[in-house]
């Protein structure tokens, strides 16, 4: 169980890390997160984390859009978050969890306070168990938030609320997971994962003015599709019913990784699941995160192990 | 955070929530030259100043103590000086700024101490915006030393629906919440107006983003107001930039948490430019609501404001309005979608919700409507709005719960008016 957090400047037991009952952002929403993965490689005995400064970086701008002024570099966050790793001494895989809040109370729904803060706590979690057979999938009946009422392109607190309502909704009919149009119709994203499809051995996905999360997982797939698997990668809007036809299609997210999707409303993706490049892709992606391909080692972080851990 | 940053924020705020020009930002920053040795002029100026922005409550005044202190960088001995000024200026002195704290909160289905009332930062609610919330207000009537919950079970009756909207389950009747509600307000024995805040969140820590299989759990305040200062010049308001969040995202027909960073967004948008409020248009170009309260407007002697199809909350105070207007005032009320030109050209127009009771309108995109203070209609229904939540109008007396044992009160009020 977690035993730290980080919370106004500094690491302390995570009993401590409670807010009022008044806060703003648990009233209105008005805050934003940021989720990292840290691996357990077994046979190095070490914590990688992945893409740190790079998920700082989102959270950070994510931040800039509700007018939060912190005096911290993605790099000054990094390390916090390192520190307080080292400190709880998981020796499995992890989930941090960095979130940005308005540290006063609920008495005006406004931005510009100026009194924000940063809590930080990581949560362990076993090896990720993905259906081997593909998500069942439906498109759902919701839309997703807008740019122009609340931006999905950062991880706000309160948008989502909409990917709750998705997400619930797919699970009590029955599917795994829902696909979400954006106001205009086109394909945005899963409730809280981005989507990728495979037509002619092209790989697709939404561009980011579809209202989609700016994916760090998405943008390290479309490397490494790209750079080692020599593919065509294409962001572009894609249409309901090409969903249909689609050859494979998948999410990815620091929360699923790579998910194979089996059907979409009820329709067979592909000829099998999960397919050919979904199989390679999901693979590279594993070997990267976990600290077994050499070539990425820059994207890991590793957390050094404090003596009474190494006992 | 760099004094810098907040001085220019405090700067901001100031000007902007009191709707000032250019003139209004040098005086404050004259304000704050001086009040580390200010004269008793600068001291009026301030307390203008203060009074002006209001429109705000008291806890909002004490952010903006914090604020100032912070801000201004000063030593120790003028901090104080200038805390002394600022208490004053708000006409409250230390002791009962002290005793104006909320100390009880309903949480975990008993009423305990507020300090005891707390929740992880991983609570699935302050993640995701997963919950719901309401707003009430209890008056306090003097002359009666009674306190009266305005359309408590009314407003419950929403509270629920919103939940409702969010998968969750409540064990509770809406007028079993609003006697709870009755309990804790006696508990902390206000006498004076208060806000109460109840709000339904996802206890479970963070996990799936969804709202079914988690724990809902409920928790209610109250929070003391001060007394009202209606505000005679009528607000500053632009259209906003950003648009109304849409039902078939996050609905805003009931108050869901996460659809006030939509709200937050909007708001900070508007004072930083300069207004005191926005206006929002829904995804297809119709009014729907301001910030965080319900729209209407006059024209031709008609009462106007939108559907709840157009993007709005389902408002009590909306239903309050529209009921005193057609049924105390003899006014045609109209629900029907609003086009942005006709605020332009609107008679009148205002502002209602728990939250800004009423408030007028003074000019829209810098276009002044009537006079560019409360309009007749308005004003007529200020009056009457104010006079119905603070039980001086019998007719609309079921509106309204007294908080307080009834004949107690009374004697209390008989031994007041005896012993003096």
């Amino acid at each position: 169980m977690t035993k730290y957090a980080y919370i106004h400047g500094d690491i302390v037991p995570i009993e401590q890390a409670s807010i009022s009952l008044l806060n703003n952002t648990f009233h209105y929403g008005t805050g934003c997160f940021g989720g990292i993965r840290g691996y357990w490689n077994e046979e190095q005995e070490q914590l990688y984390v992945f893409r740190i400064e790079d998920h700082f970086r989102r959270f950070l701008n994510s931040a800039k859009m509700l007018l939060c002024e912190f005096d911290v570099t993605p790099a000054d966050l990094a390390k916090v978050t390192v520190d307080l790793l080292q400190r709880e001494g998981w020796r499995q895989n992890c989930y941090i969890r960095p979130v940005a809040y308005k540290d006063v109370d609920f008495y005006r729904v406004w931005l510009h306070d100026g009194n924000d803060d940063i809590a930080i706590v990581s949560i362990p979690v076993g090896t990720y168990l993905e259906k081997d057979e593909g998500a069942k999938v439906c498109v759902s009946s919701w839309r997703r938030v807008d740019d122009t009422a609340i931006p999905a392109r950062g991880k706000v607190n309160g948008s989502y609320v909409n990917s709750a309502l998705i997400k619930s909704d797919a699970m009590l009919s029955g599917y795994d997971e829902a696909l979400t149009l954006s106001h205009d119709g086109h394909v945005s994203e899963g409730s809280a994962a981005n989507f990728m499809m495979v037509r002619d051995g092209v790989i697709i996905t939404p561009p980011v003015t579809d209202n989609i999360l700016e994916g760090i997982t998405r943008r390290t797939i479309m490397e490494l599709a790209r750079v080692e698997l020599g593919l065509t990668v294409v962001e572009r809007p894609i249409d309901r019913t090409e969903l249909y036809i689609a050859d494979e299609a998948f999410f990815c997210g620091t929360g699923v990784q790579v998910a194979a999707i089996a059907s979409i409303d009820n329709r067979k993706v592909g000829a099998s699941s999960p397919g050919p490049i979904t199989s390679r892709i999901s693979q590279l992606y594993f070997d990267v995160v976990y600290g077994r391909n050499p070539e990425y080692m820059h994207w890991l972080t590793p957390v050094p192990q404090t003596e009474a851990v190494v006992n | 955070m760099p004094s810098g940053t907040y001085r220019k924020s405090l700067r901001r705020l100031l000007i902007v929530s009191a709707g000032f020009n250019r003139g209004g930002s040098k005086s404050h920053q004259r304000l704050l030259t001086v009040s580390t040795g200010f004269n008793r002029k600068s001291r009026k100026s301030l307390r203008r100043l203060l009074i002006v922005s209001a429109g705000f409550n008291r806890t909002c005044r004490k952010s903006l103590r914090r604020l100032l202190i912070v801000s201004a960088g000063f030593n120790r001995k003028s901090h104080k000086s200038l805390r002394r000024l600022l208490i004053v200026s708000t006409g409250l002195n230390r002791k009962s700024h002290e005793a104006i704290m909320t100390k009880y909160a309903f949480f975990n289905g008993a009423i305990v101490p507020i300090d005891q009332a707390k929740v992880s930062v991983m609570t699935h609610t302050l993640n995701y915006g997963t919950g719901c919330f309401g707003g009430l207000r209890a008056y306090w009537n003097p002359e009666q030393e009674q306190l009266y919950a305005f359309r408590f079970v009314d407003h419950f009756r929403r509270f629920l629906n919103s939940a409702k909207l969010l998968l969750a389950e409540l064990p509770y009747t809406a007028e079993e919440l609003a006697a709870i509600t009755l309990d804790l307000l006696r508990t902390e024995g206000w006498r004076e107006d208060c806000y109460v805040r109840p709000l339904l969140y996802k206890a479970d820590e963070i996990i799936g983003v969804r709202l079914h299989n988690l724990r809902d759990a409920l928790t209610i305040f109250s929070v003391p107001m001060g007394a009202y200062l209606p505000r005679e010049d009528g607000l500053r308001v632009c259209t906003s930039s950003w648009r109304r969040v849409d039902d078939t995202m996050i609905p805003a027909r009931g108050k869901l948490i996460g659809s006030y960073v939509n709200s937050a967004l909007i708001k900070s948008d508007a004072l930083l430019s300069g207004y005191d409020e926005a206006l929002v248009l829904s995804q297809d170009g119709h009014v729907a609501e301001a910030s965080a309260a319900n729209f209407f407007m006059v024209r031709d002697g008609v009462v106007v404001t939108p559907p709840i199809t157009d993007n709005v909350l389902e408002g009590i105070t909306r239903r309050t309005m529209m009921h005193l207007c057609a049924h105390a005032l003899g006014l045609p009320v109209v629900e029907r979608s609003i086009d942005r030109t006709e605020l332009y050209i609107a008679d009148e127009a205002f502002l209602c919700g728990t939250g800004v009771q009423l408030a007028a309108i003074g000019s829209i995109d810098n276009r002044t409507l009537g006079d560019g203070g409360m309009g007749p209609v308005t004003r007529q229904l200020h009056t009457l709005y104010f006079d119905t939540v603070r039980g001086r109008r019998p007719e609309f007396a079921d509106w309204l719960t007294p908080v307080y044992d009834q004949a107690k009160s009374q004697s209390a009020a008989t031994q007041a008016v005896a012993a003096t």
